[in-house]
């Protein structure tokens, strides 16, 4: 959809966004990302609309929870990475690559 | 107009000679041809040997031919880390431990050129001072050896059990070492006079022996066995090979008179393996082969005049166990198949209607006599019979020094068994199962090993043995060992005998044991290893290597050719030739309705005289003799990978594994000064963000630089053309 066309209506943005947010609830955090950006200028630089405001509600949602599932993610990776080699069999078995010669 | 076609010819040609075609990589670096790595090993809780980053390890060369030179290296050096390129002497446990510990090493190099080869350090052991004490019967108890005070292996530096994070390499090549003591220790990196460094450039080495397992052989089995990673690898093998045996007189199941615990059958037995820190250089002589030929002499002995069987003992069982330097793992598995009645075989009535050879159990044996390392300069020709601290076959050692003494070998009784018990030795996994079992070790010292080098790169023929295959069958060590053997026939023939026999007289055959020292020691394609080859041998599997094989006992997916020939050999000496099936390789297959015999074909030392192949005989694998023997060979697997559910931790049982590796590279380079190095990557990044910068400002002002209208493609440019043609013209033209 190009969000630029004049042929698109609001309303079609504003249900993308939705959806779009929505999805990002079903352990998808990079649709939350791609929602943010791809909506950021819709929801602040273009000129106002009546779903403007909706759209802009959603888009903060999904960086926040984009931003948040990011912060998880770094936080489990230090965690795992640390403590991967004490864990033994429990980490090796959550391992898809375990790196050779090391603990 | 030829004239000029030959001149460009000639230009052509003369820049094609010009051009030398080398690729930048090899005009960079010279290969470091290597002999043998350090790797890594795992137990049931640790790991040992050497690993390095992956990529391998870079550092300067400093070569160690004095203590000094290590003082320099490590408290002076400034271009750390270094790789310590060393003489034998100087590779010591102390010296590695030091080299360790400072932290500045990215490897070690050691030269053993044809100069360097005898440059052993004045006693020194890869192994512990305390061998296999882990598994030893005496651990924990009474008489457990102690490291500090009067250990059984004084010159173990431990090195083996010790884990390294940088690579350690062994090169034996001429110019290899020529070109790092000179083109590239001298020239490059030596030193000034009063003592400063050099300056940079400096001649580095880069080694790589990546290892992929670590911690403990558990972990790394269960990672080799993960089923959900992406790809999945394999990160250790298993040791292991096959322990082979064979008893003088066949036994048949359905023979009544077998009965399965009448304690009536001697064992005799011989380690088969040995190890050093190096890859494929185990070329152990006083530690294995002393005794491994004096036991194949013993049973050659006896098969060409066996004792008639008719007292208590009813028959002799030679085994030749491969994998005890790692914690007894071959006979803690001959008792552990002892137990689980599969040895030699299950039973299987169904499959061998016509009998198969009784099961064997502990409590069929009668003694263990126990052949350990033999002779070595320093030990000269004394023989001592160790025994159990619980020992109570007194009559039995009286016995074996009567022997020795009508077979004038200076044996005697080892003055410390009473209270220190068996030296490290297979029996030792034999009494674990049944203590009161009398079991004899002979070797060639009382109270701590006479053999500097045990496990070492220096248990070598020349150096630890004085053998030469020249001096011929008169000179010490085959003298010696030729005693052991007729002395062990004699005392074997004497139990295994009814008293009315009369005892002949055992006269080992000194050429046939220089003969065997010969194949084992220095050079494999030997008349006796051609003798008894046949296809799964070299020289038709593969041709013979120059060095001796190597007696590692190696991973469990291989066999190992130093078994494989000592069973052939056991075979050949103690079987008979079935005289219908000479040169008849295709049905030399004994029948497979019965387990007690087995048909294995060979060349023999004379070809045959009915032979009528086009080839000559030696060229001919089918060329030979068929052998009904009594040997086989069973696993030698430690018991602790094939029980269930083991638990690693427990110690019962060896769990040694060894890791895998994909790629070996060593190599030779001149290496920039760092601030060179960091100057040129600077110079790129600068480059970097400055073109980056440039583009992104031509590209703001392109209108600006470029004329408008000159960006276009062909197909636009040419209606441009077409529509600023018909502008000219006055005519608009809807396009």
């Amino acid at each position: 959809m190009d969000l630029s066309s004049a042929k698109v209506s609001g309303a079609d943005k504003l249900d993308l966004c939705r959806k779009y947010f929505l999805g990002g609830f079903a352990l998808l955090p990079f649709l939350w990302a791609v929602n943010a950006v791809w909506f950021a200028s819709l929801a602040f630089r273009a000129p106002p609309f009546a779903e403007q405001k909706a759209i802009r509600q959603y888009v903060l949602a999904s960086a926040v929870g984009a931003g948040l599932s990011l912060l998880v993610l770094i936080v489990w990776i230090v965690i795992f990475n640390q403590y991967r080699a004490d864990w033994g069999a429990v980490a090796d078995a959550m391992s898809f690559n375990i790196p050779t010669g090391q603990p | 107009m030829l004239v000029r076609g030959f001149l460009t010819g000639l230009l052509l040609a003369l820049l094609a000679a010009l051009a030398t075609g080398k690729r930048l990589k090899d005009r960079m670096y010279q290969p470091l041809i290597t002999h043998g790595f350090c790797f890594r090993r795992t137990n049931g809780t640790h790991q040992f040997g050497c690993s390095n980053s992956m990529g391998g390890d870079v550092g300067v060369v400093h070569v160690l031919f004095a203590e000094s030179d290590l003082d320099w290296m490590l408290e002076q050096g400034p271009h750390w880390p270094y790789m310590a390129v060393v003489r034998p002497s100087l590779f010591t446990g102390a010296n590695v431990e030091r080299m360790k510990r400072s932290g500045k090493i990215a490897g070690i190099v050691v030269v053993m050129n044809e100069a360097l080869a005898n440059d052993a350090p004045d006693g020194y052991s890869d192994d512990q001072s305390c061998p296999n004490q882990l598994s030893s019967l005496y651990w924990d108890s009474q008489g457990q050896c102690d490291p500090d005070e009067a250990p059984w292996n004084p010159n173990g530096s431990g090195m083996l059990l010790e884990s390294f994070d940088f690579p350690i390499f062994l090169t034996r090549h001429e110019n290899t070492t020529q070109f790092l003591l000179e083109d590239c220790f001298n020239a490059f990196n030596k030193p000034h006079e009063d003592g400063s460094a050099r300056d940079w450039p400096l001649c580095a080495v880069e080694l790589d022996a990546h290892m992929y397992s670590a911690v403990s052989t558990e972990t790394c089995l269960r990672r080799s066995n993960l089923v959900n990673t992406l790809n999945p690898v394999k990160f250790c093998d298993e040791l292991g090979d096959f322990s082979y045996f064979t008893f003088l007189k066949a036994e048949n199941t359905s023979d009544p008179s077998i009965v399965e615990e009448d304690q009536s059958v001697i064992v005799v037995s011989s380690q088969l393996d040995s190890i050093t820190l190096f890859d494929l250089n185990e070329f152990g002589a006083d530690s294995p082969i002393t005794s491994i030929v004096a036991l194949l002499e013993t049973a050659r002995l006896l098969a060409v005049n066996p004792p008639d069987f008719q007292g208590d003992v009813s028959n002799i069982l030679f085994s030749l166990l491969f994998g005890e330097a790692f914690d007894y793992m071959a006979s803690q598995r001959l008792v552990y198949d002892m137990a689980e009645n599969q040895f030699p075989r299950k039973y299987d009535a169904e499959k061998y209607p016509h009998g198969q050879k009784p099961l064997f159990n502990v409590t069929r044996i009668n003694q263990i006599v126990e052949i350990g390392q033999l002779f070595n300069q320093k030990s000269g020709q004394k023989v001592f019979a160790h025994t159990d601290t619980e020992f109570q076959g007194q009559e039995l050692l009286n016995d074996l020094l009567s022997a020795a003494r009508r077979h004038q070998l200076d044996l005697s009784a080892a003055t410390v068994s009473p209270s220190k018990g068996l030296p490290p030795a297979s029996s030792q996994s034999i009494l674990k199962a049944q203590r009161d079992i009398p079991a004899m070790v002979i070797t060639d010292f009382d109270d701590q090993y006479t053999n500097p080098y045990y496990h070492s790169l220096f248990d070598r023929p020349k150096s630890n043995l004085n053998y030469d295959h020249d001096q011929g069958p008169d000179q010490e060590v085959v003298q010696h060992i030729g005693r052991v053997a007729s002395t062990l026939a004699d005392y074997l023939f004497e139990k295994a005998s009814s008293s009315r026999a009369r005892v002949p007289t055992f006269q080992a055959n000194y050429t046939l044991v220089n003969e065997l020292l010969y194949c084992y020691l220095v050079k494999p394609a030997c008349p006796l290893f051609l003798a008894v080859a046949n296809k799964e041998t070299p020289p038709f599997y593969d041709p013979f290597p120059i060095d001796p094989f190597p007696q590692y006992v190696g991973v469990d997916i291989k066999t190992q050719f130093h078994g494989i020939f000592s069973h052939h050999l056991l075979a050949y000496f103690t079987g008979e030739i079935v005289e219908e099936l000479t040169n008849n390789l295709e049905d030399c297959q004994a029948p497979d309705d019965q387990d007690v015999f087995s048909y294995m074909f060979l060349k023999g030392e004379s070809a045959p005289s009915n032979w009528t192949g086009e080839k000559p005989c030696n060229e001919s694998v089918s060329c030979g003799y068929c052998f009904k023997t009594l040997s086989f060979r069973k696993e030698s697997k430690s018991p602790a990978f094939v029980i269930e559910g083991y638990d690693f931790k427990s110690l019962n049982y060896s769990s040694w594994a060894e890791s895998v590796w994909k790629s070996v590279n060593a190599r030779i380079f001149l290496k920039g000064a760092p601030s060179l190095e960091a100057g040129f990557f600077a110079i790129g990044v600068i480059v970097f963000v400055f073109s980056l910068v440039i583009v992104f400002w031509l590209n703001r002002h392109a209108s600006e630089i470029f004329e408008p209208g000159t960006r276009t493609n062909s197909t636009e440019s040419s209606a441009t053309t077409v529509s600023t043609a018909g502008g000219a013209a006055g005519r608009p033209i809807a396009l």
